[in-house]
């Protein structure tokens, strides 16, 4: 936890629609997922997440409802929309091509060059 | 369990609404947030302050995180609200196209109302536009003036007389130029071709005053001017059509027996006066004395940089006021009057266009107030529909948003229909009435008019749709599924028998004006003129100076032409007058030997021998003219009845000297010869029906003739006039080819006269019939609602006994109260309205009782004809079958 890397730009919108892939989840959830399936390797600060969660709402990516937890609380519920979904197929290919492209230039060894 | 209370949220539209529910709506989910998070960090086993401090610092910038959430959330509120508004206008347009689908008949209607009234506001606002509302097509339009000649009483008159124009032009120092002009026809030759044109004489810097832009060549110098060069401009029309836009031809125009050179054309565009073919230099008198009255031109001016209307206007009267000091002869020298020249040009115009802006915006108000009426009375059905949304939860708001959406969209398909109808309407209109319509080729449907259109067509859809959306929408359930049955006697209509109280009362008033304009006309048409109208051509012919400059050959010009016209079969009678009724006339002022009257005026012709008889004015004392009246023997003239009576009452006339002071003055010469009255005629209305008989005297042509250069011979024939128009010409042309005529007959120059008249009160009628009919349908719907709403009631009173009678007197009763209290609103109306139209009437009271007595009768026998068919379906109720389908 102490050398959890900041979030690069745009990629906690990924990483939350992945989230939501799985199912309707609150805020509170999606940070918890997150920092379980990173095993703490990213740090998402609470305020971006919900920031990021209303973003994603007002473009029609996802969309919340009220709705109550297991302990009985009342939470805002966030599903994926089918442009959501759409979306998340899209980036996800991106980011890949773009991870790998970066990756290999990263792993060049002196020789190579 | 959560999908269903969305469903129900999404039904029930539950969305935060107002700023303070977003808010707090985004703090409920942050403090859940934290409140997880503490009981997270509980259960790791900090204390509860600890865990709730961990928790906030994990959260991180609170402040703006809530500013920011409470941003994004609200613009998608407004984006979603937005859409969702947009989606439910899309749906109510497509419902309303459906109930329209459902009711064809109603729907059919409302177009048809809409598309008519909304055709007849924007073809008379296109017109009234043009005409009065637009600015001139001239260059800097505001700065051009008319000038008027003032009275002794302050009096206006529209004509100046040259010698006083020659003092404002030179005096002045507010105008940047004074220009006089004259209009009237002549013969023009181009190579050996004659044909009349109409001309415009023209003195000063007449085309730099508009500045008239010339499509070649100049307009004429200051010099041709002076000189009365033989030069002429000419306008773009004569230009293409009688030289054939060769200028080769330019030298080959000759008038009066001289070549002229054109020097130039004018642009059709910058035609002034309008109609105007050829200009000439104007000859015009000029000195002192009486030749300040000779008030012939008319005078434009155009105000100098940063002069005002009212500068001039004060500028001009202290030179008049120096004119009238040292040359008091002047009867129309008491001042100038100086008025914006749009002004002067659609004065006559502006009160019946006026008039019928205002009679036309009725029209509209009629339309709306019946479809809006029609709509209550159809709205039974439909109160149902609206309580049952209520009940569900569609808001108040969304269902007026309904209804006004259906009127609309009724209301635009209308309007599109009415605008398409406007173009014919406007070009049947120009056809009718360009020639008496000032500024008519100005004329067009264009962004402007359109963009009234529009504004007339969605007024129109939401005065209709408002009444009927604010009635539906007020209504409840509990109301609409309790009171529907059962009741006897049920049902208030009250809103629905206003709007058919207004459109009587509206209707009404159009009638009244209407019928006030018909009853002047047919005073009018009925009036006697003192000359026959039936069977008599008029052919108006100029002899060109050169040839005819010996007054002996003008003599025998006329001479052998009504002896030609008189063989001619088919004609009773013929003569020849410098000036016939219903054109233009002189008139001279006169001294009577022996008094010392002072500006005593009276008409003044001169005649052939045989033009009394033929023009049908009849000899009642002494004789008229014959051949011993010539240039060497006693001069004679013969007056009019009411020139008798005037001058010589209670005497006889025969005997007296008189003598035509200025028009058979030269200036500054000796004073003109005695002339001796031999005979007395009838009277005439010189000017067309609506003028009166003024004193009148002839003279013989072969004793002034100075007049005979330019005549018109009448011709009477025995059978139809128009027939033997071809005959005449022949005639006409064997006498001399290079003598054209303008002909007519004074059948039609009456009707000419009197086009504006008739046109006014045709469209005015018209008007009114489409506000009574749709006030006789509006009774008829209402009537119709009422007998349908109360079948209950009227089978119950008929199984017991009721007499057909009684029933038809219970229906009628109820039709009565609304007309007759819509008639007293009409009535009180039209007493303070018609005043306006003082000005159009002809011996008929603005307050005329047989006009408010006969339109007030004609409105309530057809609103009983629209209240009878109802009624009587009233009385033949089967009680049975009534009761039975309930």
């Amino acid at each position: 936890v102490d050398q959890a890397l900041p979030l690069l730009k745009g990629t906690l919108d990924l990483l939350v629609l992945k989230t939501l892939s799985w199912g309707a989840q609150h805020g509170y959830g999606i940070a918890t997922w997150l920092e379980q399936h990173s095993d703490g390797a990213l740090e998402v600060e609470d305020s971006a997440l919900y920031q990021a969660l209303h973003r994603l709402e007002s473009r029609g990516l996802i969309e919340a409802e009220w709705g109550v937890t297991e302990n009985n609380r009342r939470a805002r519920y966030y599903r994926m929309t089918a442009a959501g979904r759409s979306r998340l197929r899209k980036e996800t290919a991106t980011w890949l091509r773009y991870t790998q492209s970066v990756s290999a230039i990263l792993l060049m060894s002196a020789r190579t060059v | 369990m959560m999908s269903e209370e969305r469903r129900y949220r999404r039904f029930l539209r539950l969305r935060p609404q107002s700023r303070e529910e977003v808010e707090r709506e985004v703090e409920e989910e942050i403090d859940a947030h934290l409140a997880m998070r503490v009981e997270e960090y509980e259960a790791r086993g900090e204390s509860r302050e600890q865990a709730r401090a961990d928790a906030v610092r994990r959260f991180g910038d609170y402040a703006h995180a809530r500013r920011e959430l409470v941003r994004t959330y609200r613009e998608q509120h407004m984006r979603s609200r937005r859409a969702e508004w947009l989606d439910a206008v899309r749906r109510d347009v497509i419902y309303g196209w459906r109930r329209a689908l459902h009711a064809p008949g109603y729907a059919l209607f409302a177009l048809a109302t809409f598309a008519l009234s909304i055709a007849l506001a924007t073809s008379t606002f296109t017109i009234v536009d043009a005409v009065l509302f637009r600015s001139l097509p001239f260059a800097d339009p505001e700065r051009l003036v008319a000038l008027q000649s003032v009275g002794e009483t302050g009096e206006p008159f529209s004509r100046v007389s040259a010698a006083n124009w020659l003092d404002w032009q030179q005096q002045n120092r507010t105008l940047a130029g004074i220009a006089i002009l004259q209009s009237g026809r002549i013969s023009v030759q181009v190579r050996a071709q004659a044909m009349r044109a109409q001309i415009t004489d023209v003195g000063g810097p007449f085309f730099s005053v508009l500045r008239t832009r010339f499509l070649w060549g100049r307009p004429f110098t200051e010099e041709e001017l002076r000189n009365n060069a033989r030069v002429v401009v000419v306008s773009e029309g004569f230009w293409r059509r009688a030289m054939g836009e060769d200028r080769a031809l330019s030298e080959r125009v000759t008038i009066n027996g001289y070549p002229f050179t054109v020097t130039g054309v004018v642009r059709a565009s910058d035609v002034y006066p309008r109609a105007t073919e050829v200009w000439l230099p104007a000859r015009y008198p000029m000195g002192n004395g009486a030749a300040r009255n000779w008030i012939n031109y008319a005078a434009i001016g155009r105000l100098a940089d940063d002069v005002t209307v009212a500068d001039a206007d004060r500028d001009l009267d202290a030179i008049a006021a120096r004119i009238r000091s040292a040359d008091p002869v002047g009867i129309y020298s008491y001042g100038v009057g100086v008025l914006p020249l749009k002004d002067d040009l659609t004065a006559d115009a502006s009160t019946y266009l006026r008039l019928l802006l205002g009679a036309v915006a009725f029209v509209l108000l009629v339309a709306c107030a019946n479809l809006a009426g029609m709509n209550l009375a159809r709205g039974v059905a439909r109160k149902r529909e609206m309580a049952v949304r209520l009940a569900l939860g569609a808001g108040r708001s969304a269902l007026i948003r309904q209804v006004l959406l259906e009127h609309l969209l009724l209301a635009v398909v209308g309007g599109l229909i009415g605008i398409a109808f406007t173009v014919f309407l406007v070009r049947a209109t120009l056809q009718a009435a360009g020639s008496v319509l000032p500024r008519a080729d100005e004329v067009t449907i264009d962004w402007r008019v359109l963009g009234v259109a529009a504004a007339i067509t969605i007024l129109a859809g939401l005065l209709t749709g408002l009444f009927p959306a604010l009635r539906l929408s007020g209504t409840s359930l509990r109301q609409q599924m309790g009171g529907a049955r059962g009741a006897v006697g049920g049902g208030r209509q009250t809103p629905g028998a206003v709007l058919v109280g207004i459109e009587i009362a509206l209707a009404l008033v159009l009638l009244t004006g209407g019928g006030l304009l018909l009853r002047s006309y047919r005073i009018l048409i009925e009036r006697p003129l003192g000359f026959d109208i039936r069977n008599v051509i008029t052919a108006q012919i100029d002899l060109p100076y050169a040839p005819y400059r010996e007054p002996a050959r003008r003599i025998l010009y006329w001479q052998s032409l009504e002896a030609r016209l008189k063989a001619l079969p088919g004609v009773s009678a013929a003569g020849s007058a410098n000036w016939v009724p219903l054109g233009n006339g002189g008139i001279s002022f006169i001294e009577i030997e022996g008094r010392a009257d002072q500006n005593l005026g009276a008409g003044y012709r001169a005649v052939s021998d045989g033009y009394l008889q033929a023009i049908g004015v009849p000899l009642l004392a002494g004789r008229t003219f014959n051949a011993t009246d010539d240039l060497g023997t006693q001069r004679v003239t013969v007056i009019n009845q009411r020139m008798a009576e005037q001058f010589w009452p209670g005497q006889s006339p025969i005997g007296r000297r008189v003598r035509a002071v200025s028009m058979e003055s030269v200036p500054d010469g000796p004073p003109p010869a005695w002339l001796t009255i031999v005979g007395v005629v009838g009277n005439v209305r010189h000017y067309g029906p609506d003028t009166d008989m003024r004193p009148e005297m002839y003279t013989s042509y072969r004793q002034i003739p100075f007049y005979a250069s330019s005549m018109t011979a009448v011709i009477k024939t025995s059978g139809d006039a128009n027939r033997l128009i071809p005959a005449v010409q022949a005639q006409l042309r064997e006498v001399d080819p290079a003598t054209p005529a303008d002909f007519s007959t004074q059948r039609e120059r009456l009707a000419a006269l009197m086009r504006w008249r008739r046109l006014l009160m045709n469209v005015l009628s018209g008007f009114a019939s489409v506000a009574l009919l749709l006030a006789a349908l509006g009774i008829y719907s209402l009537l119709s609602f009422a007998v349908a709403q109360r079948t209950r009631e009227i089978a119950v009173r008929a199984a017991l006994g009721a007499r057909r009678s009684n029933l038809l007197g219970m229906v009628f009763r109820q039709a009565l109260t609304v007309v007759l209290l819509g008639a007293a609103a009409g009535l009180l109306a039209a007493f303070a309205l018609t005043r306006l139209m003082t000005a159009l009437l002809v011996d008929v009271s603005p307050l005329d009782p047989v006009t408010f007595a006969g339109v007030t009768v004609f409105l309530l026998v057809v609103a009983g004809m629209a209240a009878a068919l109802p009624a009587l379906r009233a009385t033949r109720l089967d009680p049975l079958v009534a009761l039975r389908a309930e």
